[in-house]
């Protein structure tokens, strides 16, 4: 009977020790976080705000998780926590499994006794302002399973110790400036599902080791600087689904053994220098979604076999040495979004069946050597919105080839052999910013609906056989920044209507039949920084509203009808740079006043019918100014000019009124002085 | 989870950029800035080059030559990684309401021939740094707030043939050797701190008093 007693006393009394022993030892944590967070910049921190003494860690702290009553977990991740980790509290925190303090202002080192956390699982150190190397007691850190210290400043190299973190999935260490080489060891984590060691400065080869990772499921080693071959044991990680290895120094051939990443869904082996050939075998990736081989060396033939890869979306293949036709597989791809072929040496057509799935957003194969028509399923590709086909040999006939495309933002069809005309399609791509068909053999004239095309900032048809007037509708493309469509047959004069193009930057129309006068409303046009009206048929008198371009750099009017005085309010622009004026009709002098443009630098005035000085201006010193009336100057190839008696009565008529003037004060101050001489005298 | 997921498809587009330094250091600058009218919309980081934006002229080997921004309602910084334009010869940033200083980066620019930066909200120095940019005939940064003096280092350059620092909070002697020999006051009037033309010949005390 008395033993019940005695046993529940002392039942009571050991729980009692129990809850005594744990909640002091939560206090003792609570009081080592409470110190950390003393040392923080800011002390208002609001998140932090329930981390008090009176309140209970494990129950009240916000990010605290206790388990057993010991801190457990700790997540407190883009809590505006500014401070050091030099404070924190590693030993008396040995039950934490869990750190969060990803995205906040944490800056300084990482310390070693950070090794103190044995039973650490999870350690995000992410985005903060951490810069120290790695210790390498983070390898005692034997329980961890998922590390992130990516997007810090951490240098130094990655210590080979992270190779006994046995049981780590997730190691990320990505956008840091660690250098150095990749440790072997890391072939030893064959537990490891992720690994980003992306945006470093990582040197040396890509170690045959890491094919040991058996599980890994994607590797980021891009952007460093890693050297020598891709492994082929590469090959050998068949749960990879993501390989990431551009912009490195890699050379040597794509192994073939890469084909046997069965599961991969994205390669990216851009920015390199790869060469040889893509291998075929790269056709049995029959999950891969994005391939990017752009910018190496790579030679030889596109393989058809990438016409199996169904699930393609994007393809990028720009900046190789790659020969031959585009495969016509590549029509068969129906989930193809963007297709990047350009600067190459393909060859041969576009295959037919492009754009047949309406996804082809992107389709880019400038400067290759194609020829052929565009085939037909380009005409109803409804669905792009960035297109270059410019510095290749395309044929037929613009109109037939293109159609109307609502959600194309730019197309440059320049440098080919298309035909015919631009019709009103144009007019109806609502969105299109930019078009650029210059140097083909376009006739016609051009579309007044282009003018529906509100949104237009550049617009070159240059160097075409387009004729007919500029349509008054172009002055409707009140954004545009660029228009260009010197050397063609267009006749007529420049629209009133165009004085509402006032964000023009660069305005070329040379080279074409225009007629009547240089319009006065350019001089609205306050930002442009190019002129080029030359050969063209402009005549009657230089406008002086050309002084208010006051940004132009160059302004070329050669090669017209013009006539009358050069206005001397060309000398309000006062970055000009180059000047043509040749080639007119253009009389009397040159104004002296453009003596003050200091900055130009080439001047052509030859032809013309100017006479009298030369301004005294090294540029125009040294100006082609032959086949004119009458020039002289102290200049080779011009005589001297004799003292013209206008001229030098105006400057010495100055000197005399000014001599005149000095005289008459002095004497009135003279006079000044003589009175109070004589007053004091007096 | 979504963070993770952002994060990659960051990484994603920073592969498509590429190491392209030129495209890089423009976009910084979009970053920096407060776009209202959309400029900078065609200001794409993952094309190869920035030779297709609009206001980025580039010569034919794809380097940028000219940058024309300006009078376009820009506010924010000028960024230092525009400095890596090696072959920009015109930087016009004009009639905007860029604040901040003028980064002494810009003095890497050895190709330029127009610095533009008037008409702006810029406070601090005129870096000496700018003395570097050998190929200079404009500068003009007339109609800001820069303060501290008009760094001798800039008579250096042989090339400039416009200055104009006016309407400034400049102090300090005006330079009046080398280049500067051939200015006027016209080009630093409205700083009501600028002493004057230096006078050569005469004992100068530095006295630190530009402050």
């Amino acid at each position: 009977m008395m033993i019940v007693p005695r046993i529940f006393s002392f039942l009571q009394f050991f729980t009692l020790l129990y809850l005594f022993i744990v909640t002091f030892a939560s206090t003792e944590e609570a009081t080592a976080l409470l110190k950390w967070k003393a040392t923080f910049l800011k002390q208002n921190n609001s998140l932090l705000a329930s981390w008090t003494l009176s309140t209970n860690a494990c129950r009240d702290w916000y990010g605290v998780k206790c388990l057993n009553g010991r801190v457990n977990m700790l997540s407190i991740t883009n809590a505006n926590v500014n401070g050091t980790l030099y404070d924190f509290p590693f030993s008396s925190l040995s039950f934490l499994e869990y750190v969060n303090l990803s995205m906040n202002q944490v800056s300084g080192t990482i310390p070693p006794e950070i090794s103190k956390l044995t039973n650490l699982v999870y350690l995000d150190l992410s985005v903060n302002n951490l810069s120290s190397s790695i210790p390498k007691t983070i390898g005692d850190l034997t329980e961890l399973k998922i590390l992130y210290v990516y997007s810090n400043q951490l240098f130094g190299p990655i210590p080979s110790e992270l190779g006994n973190l046995k049981n780590l999935t997730d190691l990320r260490l990505s956008h840091n400036q660690l250098t150095g080489s990749i440790p072997i060891t890391l072939g030893d984590l064959t537990e490891l599902k992720i690994l980003y060691l992306s945006s470093n400065q990582l040197s040396g080869p890509i170690p045959s080791e890491l094919g040991n990772l058996k599980n890994l499921n994607e590797l980021s080693l891009c952007r460093n600087h890693l050297t020598s071959s891709i492994p082929i044991i590469l090959g050998e990680l068949t749960e990879l689904k993501i390989l990431y290895l551009s912009s490195n120094q890699l050379s040597g051939p794509i192994p073939s053994e890469l084909g046997n990443l069965k599961n991969l869904t994205e390669l990216s082996l851009s920015r390199n220098q790869l060469t040889s050939s893509i291998p075929i075998t790269l056709g049995d990736l029959t999950e891969l979604k994005i391939l990017y081989l752009s910018s190496n060396q790579l030679s030889g033939p596109i393989p058809s076999e990438l016409g199996n890869l169904k699930n393609l979306t994007v393809v990028s293949l720009s900046r190789n040495h790659l020969t031959s036709s585009i495969p016509i597989t590549l029509g068969d791809l129906t989930e193809l979004k963007s297709l990047f072929l350009s600067s190459n040496q393909l060859a041969g057509h576009l295959p037919d069946q492009l754009c047949q799935g309406g996804k082809l957003e992107h389709l880019i194969v400038a400067n290759n050597k194609l020829t052929g028509p565009i085939p037909s399923s380009l005409r109803k590709c409804s669905s792009f919105k960035r297109v270059r086909f410019d510095n290749n040999s395309f044929t037929g006939n613009l109109s037939e080839a293109f159609g109307i495309y609502p959600q194309l933002y730019f197309i440059n069809l320049s440098d080919n052999d298309f035909h015919g005309e631009l019709n009103s399609n144009w007019g109806k791509c609502k969105n299109l910013t930019n078009l650029q068909v210059a140097r083909n053999n376009i006739s016609g004239s051009i579309p007044p609906e282009i003018g529906n095309v509100k949104g237009l900032l550049g617009l070159d048809l240059s160097s075409n056989h387009l004729i007919g007037h500029i349509p008054k509708e172009i002055g409707d493309l009140t954004s545009l920044v660029k228009l260009f469509v010197q050397n063609n047959n267009i006749s007529g004069n420049i629209p009133g209507e165009l004085r509402s193009l006032t964000k023009l930057e660069s305005l070329d129309l040379s080279g074409n039949r225009l007629n009547g006068s240089i319009p006065i409303f350019l001089g609205d046009y306050v930002h442009l920084f190019q002129l080029n009206l030359s050969n063209n048929k402009f005549g009657q008198k230089i406008p002086m509203e050309i002084g208010r371009i006051t940004q132009l750099n160059v302004l070329d009017l050669s090669h017209n009808h013009l006539v009358g005085d050069i206005p001397p309010q060309l000398a309000n622009l006062k970055v000009l740079v180059s000047l043509n004026l040749s080639h007119n009709g253009l009389s009397g002098r040159i104004p002296e006043e453009l003596e003050s443009l200091t900055g130009l630098q080439d001047v052509v005035l030859s032809y013309n019918e100017l006479e009298g000085p030369i301004p005294y201006n090294k540029a125009f010193i040294n100006a082609s100014l032959e086949g004119n009336k009458g020039l002289c100057g102290n200049v080779t190839g011009l005589q001297p000019c004799e003292r013209p008696s206008s001229v030098v009565t105006k400057h010495s008529m100055a000197k005399e009124r000014k001599l005149i003037l000095i005289i008459v004060l002095h004497i009135g101050s003279t006079s000044t002085l003589c009175f109070h001489w004589c007053s004091i005298y007096v | 989870m979504a963070i993770c997921f952002l994060f990659h498809i960051f990484l994603l587009l920073l592969t498509l950029a590429n190491a392209n330094v030129e495209g890089d250091a423009l976009y910084a600058l979009r970053r920096a800035v407060n776009d209202p009218d959309n400029v900078l919309q065609s200001w794409d980081p993952t094309l190869v080059d920035p030779c297709t934006w609009f206001h980025v002229t580039c010569d034919s080997e794809n380097r940028v030559t000219r940058l024309d921004l300006g009078n376009a309602k820009l506010s924010g910084n000028i960024v230092p990684e525009l400095g890596k334009l090696e072959r920009l010869q015109y930087l016009e940033l004009y009639m905007n309401n860029l604040v901040g200083s003028i980064p002494p980066e810009i003095g890497g620019l050895k190709s330029l021939v127009s610095l533009d930066f008037y008409h702006n909200n810029l406070s601090g120095t005129i870096p000496p740094s700018l003395s570097k940019l050998s190929n200079l005939r404009f500068l003009r940064l007339n109609g800001n707030r820069l303060t501290g003096r008009v760094p001798r280092e800039l008579t250096k350059l042989a090339n400039l043939k416009i200055i104009d620092v006016s309407n400034n909070d400049l102090c300090g002697y005006i330079p009046t050797s080398g280049s500067f020999s051939k200015f006027t006051e016209e080009s630093f009037k409205n700083n009501p701190r600028l002493e004057g033309p230096e006078l050569m010949g005469f004992v100068r005390y530095d006295t630190g008093g530009c402050n």
